[in-house]
């Protein structure tokens, strides 16, 4: 037998309702008051939602303190600026209130991943994240021209696409390599001004 | 004293123990009075696991036992560890500078004094991890250490080392302060990079003072044989690697 302590988060003058379940989720040793209630109300989901919710929270609390003390990690050779419009887009990837069951959190070896460019790179402009289904980091840059996208994958690798808006979002160019060879395969294509200030 | 564009500190922690360990309601109450300024907090469980075996028969017996509690700022940039034996207040990089950190174990210590009052310590801690991000080029990934670093190892020209790891324990440093120094190699979260690690780690476990403006004091004094220690250390090529500007 497991004991419960539940609160309805949406009413918080609700009082507590504490009982006993077993692992089937069958309700046994309650008040017949707290049965009633437990009888209008879907208890076991509400359990499973409260979990739920607590899971995630923990989840994207974890997930921002690893990739923000991988920032801390190299903020000695960042702009104060640059970091903290880092510190703000990973708040808003993970934030509880836009996070929904279709998001991922961010893979930290893909991230770590990026921030090995940043040291290829050291005058790199601020990139627009984003996360892609695997959980990837995914960085774009944007000129008049030219729309640059980089995912950042597991074990030190990269894939990039590289289209025009004026075309349409026509895809031009596409490659995947280790990080150490991105800037070169970057500065090959004259897409240096895309990325990097002068 | 030196300032560096870069300075390449990573973490730096101010920790005190207790001779008398703190209550579970006294690092409670530490906590929940500190909680406005380190908003996320995560529980400090230890684990204790016995077996007994008997008749070829193993049983586990597991206990948690509380330890205490970590404290965060929203940013991640400070952490504030409260248990039973000690409290820490720990700083990721980007370092500000001395006099900001050491407000912030200032604000640890007096809410503590108010929470429990007079506790008897045992230790003071000052340590300072610092990493020299060396840029290598893309045909080498070979640098000479002591080019960064004026400790470390001796070894034949002839061997090219993969990684090495040293460290040297001076327990009267200068009056009744001790050094313990570790270098090594690390894994550079940078491309193109080498990094070599440098860990200072001073300490005070005799003639300890327990007033609180004793304490200060001697962080205040531990602070500049850490950064006589560090200039003594490290070489000019270090410190242009410090100096480079931010681009």
């Amino acid at each position: 037998m497991t004991q419960f302590f539940y609160q309805s988060k949406n009413d918080k003058k609700e009082s507590a309702k504490v009982g006993t379940m077993d692992f089937f989720g069958t309700i046994s040793s309650v008040s017949n008051e707290t049965k009633k209630y437990y009888q209008e109300n879907d208890w076991t989901s509400a359990i499973q939602n409260s979990f739920q919710e607590w899971f995630d929270e923990q989840s994207l609390f974890n997930n921002k303190g690893e990739l923000k003390i991988l920032i801390s990690k190299i903020a000695m050779h960042m702009k104060e600026d640059f970091r903290k419009d880092l510190f703000v887009q990973i708040d808003e990837l993970l934030s509880e209130e836009n996070f929904t069951e279709d998001d991922n959190l961010i893979s930290v070896d893909s991230f770590a991943g990026f921030l090995m460019f940043f040291g290829l790179v050291p005058k790199i402009k601020t990139p627009s994240l984003t996360v892609t289904h695997e959980g990837n980091i995914a960085t774009s840059w944007l000129d008049e021209t030219v729309r640059l996208h980089v995912e950042f994958l597991p074990n030190r690798l990269f894939r990039t696409a590289v289209s025009r808006r004026d075309l349409g979002e026509k895809e031009l160019l596409g490659h995947q390599g280790s990080i150490k060879s991105l800037e070169t395969f970057l500065v090959r294509n004259q897409l240096h001004k895309v990325y990097a200030n002068e | 004293m030196n300032t560096y564009k870069r300075p390449p500190i990573i973490e730096a922690a101010i920790e005190i123990r207790f001779s008398d360990q703190l209550s579970e309601k006294e690092v409670d109450k530490l906590a929940k009075q500190l909680k406005p300024l380190y908003p996320l907090e995560t529980p400090e469980i230890g684990l204790e696991v016995m077996l007994h075996m008997s008749s070829g028969v193993t049983q586990s017996l597991n206990k948690e036992t509380k330890l205490g509690y970590k404290l965060q700022k929203d940013n991640f940039e400070e952490l504030l560890l409260i248990h039973i034996g000690k409290v820490a207040v720990l700083r990721q990089a980007p370092y500000p500078n001395w006099d900001t950190f050491l407000e912030s174990f200032k604000t640890v210590w007096s809410a503590l004094y108010k929470t429990s009052g007079f506790r008897k310590i045992s230790r003071i801690g000052l340590r300072y991890i610092n990493r020299i991000d060396v840029p290598i080029s893309d045909n080498t990934d070979l640098i000479n250490i002591s080019d960064f670093l004026t400790i470390g190892i001796d070894c034949p020209e002839k061997l090219h080392l993969d990684g090495y790891q040293a460290s040297m324990l001076i327990n009267s440093y200068s009056g009744n302060i001790g050094v313990s120094i570790r270098t090594a190699t690390v894994a550079s979260p940078l491309a193109n990079h080498a990094s070599i690690l440098l860990d200072q780690d001073l300490f005070v476990e005799v003639d300890l003072p327990q007033k609180s403006d004793g304490i200060i004091e001697k962080l205040n004094e531990m602070r500049v044989i850490k950064n006589d220690i560090f200039e003594s250390t490290i070489t000019d090529k270090s410190r242009a690697l410090f100096n480079r500007e931010i681009v």
